[in-house]
């Protein structure tokens, strides 16, 4: 045991982790600092000199390939230290902006944009369907949750839960009336439910009309209520608290669960549809089960993050979920790169926050959105963070071997 | 790992991350030598109905310039603008940007009532008092006991009981069928039309509902000539309406009477549906003369958009505050309170406001107008 | 009966304009195999283009009013055809090896920016549009249906175009290199058709076609909007499909199919005008599931 090089072995492990664990909280520390300023930045001013700069030393890096490849290996090898101070900074967000509720309302839209599109991203990502009508599943979502809460006061936990079940129905619905349809006529029949949903709920008298449904109730724990301003450790933090922690919490289950899909035989599966569907059924994989499975997953996620919304906003119309909603949700995982959860959520946030902030991009909002898909497609096909080559690890290879 | 640390571009790293905590702690603030009080504004600025918005934000920013400039202020007054863009979602969160900057004491808001009915209650949760000129739906201030939140302008069944006054009582028309578009707007204004047709004796032969941005008529129309009613009312706005209007004529449906309410009181109508339009009767927002002061008061400021039909209501709503400010200070809670007092009253463009305990104005100036040689005139007997 | 004749002609004149888009639809897919979705906003683009020119035209004061709606028309058609050339070049070229749903994807894109370029770049554009043209008002009337100039002129328009295109596409060089290239690709290319110039041609093709739906349904209705395209483009698309993709009789079926059912939906299904795109849309579905090739399309077969 008292072998001198063990340990000096040992030592040199340990070394090697602190140094790990140094550049996570020092790159963690530099983009969440990013992401607080940038949300605090009011017109153009000083601080968006912060922004060039880290900008300008992350281009400088990408020619020093090591310090990157140091990053990511840090991060890939204490990978559950990387995610657990991530969650830490995210927790901590509402005190930094307890006198600014505005922007925690745009964290809880980044949240729900992410959780929507997570659910677009099976579709669009892992299975390439090209739906167009992701803004009625979340707005299905919305409105069951709130049509229950509001005609027969259901709480919103049972709510949440009617939703995704509501929701999931809905997919499979739209999913076996276009198993037979691929290519531009799927995408056709989703425009056309897209329109459809959009048009029922905005003419139908239950659901309010184009009016829409007011004064859901605030979701409540016990004799809690989500509308009374949260109390942590003698500070006040905003109402908008409560839904952010419990955005954040929805919100990182959803990643885990998405990761979980696109680690599993049916993320595998999703995948050989995409790349080929006569091939996929040559290797005896059921398609249409698989289309179904993605088109009811997808539609639970773009429910959950409705009900949650409706719940928040306290209202919902059918302005909030057209055609131009869909393009949005597309727009955030072709940015964010097609079937990457990482990217997908950095896409969900940028495209959150950018419009939010400069005034110029909030009035011309769609065409910023247009722009960028066009931009994106000829010059990153791949989005901010290529797919990643699928690692396996089937002959007891180390992990980072292939 | 050391070969890491030796490298320079490390450096650069730390050195960028040192300097943007030291920028961020210094705050590089210059004091404001006057105190601001803000007054929000949220309006529809950019869609489909932005012009309205904008001659109600330039009505708006022309009172608080006079008010600056009146020096009857210790403090600068600001005009914070926001955009809806017509949609509630936005709305809610223009609503939450304002309400969370404290230094925001009332807001006007909303032209479009949808958005005004998801908003009510954020400025009822911050408890700051919310003026609205222009938005229409009677829930909007009945639907709730929020006294924060007040209207200084009539709302729908007001406008439909003055306008039936005349062509069903007056003029005797007792045949109508009724064309509404789907949106809250439109379907209200069906219900009260109908319910106060009712009322009056009227008979409705037919009800249609168009969506918004409907151009074919025809098929309705078509339908609605084999039944043969006296009048035609429509539910909606100008495009629509002019483009329904001028329809009729080619259906050779003339002699049958085109009735609307505030929602058609748009020049655009007339320029739509060009002679067409002739003799059509609405009840319309108060027309301002060429000589009242708001008027003159406007064009002298140099505004290169027109005022539009809100922009009197916009004006005084400002007023309003502004009255409220003299009164009781920049406090939010004092305006909410000396506003929802029932003694309240005031005088302003539009002639006088009071409130009832709803915070709805029971006064708000209507007047009824024809069209005439493609213009809006009043009407006269 | 005399409301159901005058319900076909309203359906009937609703048809010829969503054929006009949906041929579009269907010429550029028979000879790109690619979708063109912001082939509608290209439509009403020209209308949009179209009141522009004819804005500056009117400036110059010495044109007769027939001359300045002449130069307006013809004007408004070429330019529009260059933007859809242009669009070509941007949007379509860089993506000719990719997969046709990025295609999709990035013209999906340029109708975004094409319609919120309208409303932000053109004078108020966000309001609707009063459209300056329009047709005479002459209209005679037999028992009850009226039969307006309009119609008889949309009619014969309509008609002068499709008999055009077609001695284009069957009597010309260039359109039998069209004819070539969408039945086969490579087999064109090795032939020697210049792909680059094909494709820009029928782009072109696609466009002008589409300028004069646009400008026709400006003075047919009177009033242009920007986001009329997207409605239009799904439309035009759902024709174009069930007439069968690719083929340009049978976008003219599927746009007229779709008009009378609107038309029909708004006039005899009670309360039901404020969802006639959905009894359209339900009859789209219906075909895709039953009939996916369309009615004169070819039947696909799944090659491995």
């Amino acid at each position: 045991m008292d072998n001198p090089d063990t340990r000096s072995n040992y030592s040199q492990r340990l070394y090697k982790k602190i140094g790990y664990f140094l550049i996570i909280i020092v790159t963690e520390v530099i983009i969440f600092y990013m992401f607080i300023n940038f949300l605090s930045l009011k017109g153009i001013d000083y601080k968006l000199f912060l922004f060039v700069l880290p900008i300008i030393a992350f281009f400088v890096l990408q020619r020093y390939q090591k310090i990157i490849n140091f990053v990511k290996e840090s991060h890939s090898q204490c990978n559950s230290f990387s995610i657990i101070f991530m969650i830490l900074l995210l927790i901590f967000i509402p005190f930094l902006f307890k006198d600014n509720p505005y922007l925690l309302h745009i964290c809880i839209m980044c949240g729900l944009y992410l959780i929507t599109a997570l659910g677009l991203n099976i579709q669009l990502g892992s299975t390439g369907m090209v739906n167009f009508a992701f803004a009625a599943f979340f707005g299905v979502g919305a409105y069951t949750s709130a049509l229950l809460a509001v005609n027969f006061h259901f709480s919103f936990w049972l709510g949440i839960l009617a939703a995704i079940i509501i929701s999931a129905l809905f997919g499979l619905l739209i999913g076996s009336l276009t198993l037979k349809s691929t290519g531009f006529y799927y995408a056709l029949v989703t425009m056309a439910f897209q329109i459809i949903f959009h048009l029922l709920v905005n003419n139908l008298r239950f659901t309010g009309g184009s009016g829409g449904i007011s004064n859901i109730p605030f979701p409540t724990i016990g004799k809690y209520s989500f509308s009374s301003s949260l109390n942590i450790f003698g500070i006040n933090l905003p109402y908008q608290a409560n839904y952010y922690y419990l955005v954040l919490a929805i919100a990182l289950f959803s990643l885990y669960l998405a990761k979980r899909l696109y680690n599993s035989r049916t993320g595998l599966v999703w995948n050989a549809i995409r790349e080929d569907e006569i091939a996929a059924k040559c290797q005896g994989i059921s398609v249409n089960k698989g289309k179904l499975e993605a088109s009811a997953i997808g539609a639970i996620f773009g429910g959950m993050a409705g009900a949650i919304y409706a719940h928040y906003i306290s209202f919902i119309s059918p302005e909030s979920f057209t055609f131009h909603f869909s393009v949005v949700l597309i727009c955030i995982v072709i940015l964010g790169g097609l079937d990457n959860i990482l990217g997908v959520a950095i896409g969900a946030v940028l495209l959150t926050v950018i419009p939010e902030k400069i005034r110029f991009f909030a009035e011309a909002r769609m065409l910023f959105y247009g722009i960028i898909i066009i931009a994106v497609l000829i010059f990153k096909p791949q989005g901010l963070v290529p797919e990643r080559i699928r690692k396996y690890n089937f002959l007891n290879f180390k992990k980072d071997s292939i | 790992m050391k070969s890491i640390f030796k490298n320079k571009i490390y450096l650069v790293l730390v050195f960028s991350l040192i300097l943007a905590f030291v920028l961020c702690q210094t705050n590089l603030v210059w004091a404001d030598a006057k105190k601001v009080v803000k007054i929000g504004f949220i309006d529809p600025l950019t869609g489909p109905t932005a012009a309205i918005g904008i001659g109600a934000k330039n009505s708006a920013e022309l009172a608080v310039q006079q008010a600056n400039a009146s020096g009857e202020f210790t403090y600068e007054i600001q005009l914070v603008a926001e955009d809806d863009a017509s949609d509630p979602a936005t709305g809610v969160a223009a609503a939450l940007k304002l309400c969370s900057d404290s230094d925001v004491v009332a807001v006007i808001s909303h032209f479009n009532s949808p958005v005004a009915l998801a908003t009510v209650h954020t400025f009822h949760r911050f408890g700051v008092a919310q003026i609205m000129p222009s938005s229409i739906h009677p829930d909007v201030t009945r639907g709730n006991d929020y006294k924060e939140v007040s209207r200084i302008c009539a709302d729908n069944i007001a406008e439909h009981n003055f306008g039936v006054d005349l062509v069903v009582d007056k003029l005797g028309y007792k045949k109508w069928s009724s064309i509404y578009d789907t949106s809250s707007y439109g379907d209200n204004c069906n219900n009260n039309f109908k319910k106060i047709l009712e009322e009056r004796g009227g008979v409705l032969l037919s009800e249609d509902g168009i969506s918004v941005g409907t151009k074919d008529f025809r098929p309705i129309l078509n339908k609605i000539k084999e039944l043969k009613p006296e009048a035609i009312y429509f539910g909606g706005l100008t495009t629509e309406a002019a483009l329904c209007k001028r329809q009729m004529h080619e259906l050779g449906m003339d002699d049958i009477v085109f009735f609307g309410v505030t929602g058609l009181d748009s020049e655009t109508f007339n320029e739509i549906a060009g002679p067409t339009a002739e003799g059509t009767i609405i009840v319309g927002k108060l027309a301002l003369g060429e000589d009242s002061d708001f008027v003159k008061a406007y064009k002298a400021a140099g505004f290169s958009e027109p005022y539009e039909a809100t922009g009197p209501y916009a004006y005084d709503a400002i007023g309003i505050i502004l009255e409220a400010l003299k009164k009781v200070g920049p406090d939010r809670k004092a305006i909410v309170d000396y506003i929802a007092d029932p003694d309240f009253e005031y005088h302003g463009v539009i002639g006088l406001t009071k409130l009832d305990e709803d915070g709805q104005s029971v006064t708000g100036g209507l007047t009824l107008k024809v069209s005439r040689n493609g213009k809006w005139v009043p009407w006269s007997e | 009966m005399v409301l159901v004749i005058n319900q076909v002609i309203t359906g009937l004149m609703l048809g010829i304009m969503y054929a006009l888009i949906a041929s579009g639809f269907s010429l550029l897919f028979g000879v790109l195999n690619v979708v063109q979705f912001a082939h509608a906003d290209v439509c009403f683009l020209g209308a949009f283009v179209s009141m522009a020119v004819m804005t500056f035209l009117s400036k110059i004061e010495f044109f007769p009013t027939w001359l300045v709606i002449f130069f307006t028309i013809i004007f408004a058609v070429i330019i529009t055809g260059i933007i859809g050339t242009i669009i070509e070049k941007i949007c379509v070229k860089p993506f000719r090896k990719s997969p046709g749903l990025i295609i999709l994807l990035s013209t999906v894109a340029v109708g975004f920016i094409i319609r919120e370029g309208i409303k932000i770049f053109y004078p108020s554009g966000a309001s609707p549009k009063f459209f300056p043209l329009s047709f005479p008002q002459w209209a005679f009337s037999m028992g009850g249906v009226t039969i307006r100039f309009s119609n008889i002129m949309i009619i014969i328009i309509a008609g002068i175009i499709y008999f055009l295109l077609s001695l284009f596409i069957n009597k010309t060089k260039i359109g039998l290199q069209i004819r070539a290239t969408s039945q086969n690709v490579e087999a064109a290319q090795v032939l020697g058709i210049d792909l680059d110039k094909i494709f820009m041609i029928t782009f072109f093709l696609a466009s002008t076609i589409g300028a004069v739906a646009g400008i026709l349904n400006g003075m047919y209705y009177n009033i242009v909007k920007f986001d009329m395209g997207l409605m239009g483009g799904i439309i035009g698309f759902s024709a174009a499909v069930m007439g069968g993709l690719g083929n340009i009789y049978g976008a003219i079926i599927g746009g007229l199919i779709l008009g009378i059912v609107e038309s029909f939906t708004m006039a005899f299904v009670p309360g039901g005008s404020p969802y006639k795109e959905i009894f359209a849309f339900i009859v789209v579905v219906l075909f895709l599931l039953f009939k996916p090739s369309g009615i004169l399309g070819k039947k696909v077969i799944e090659k491995v």
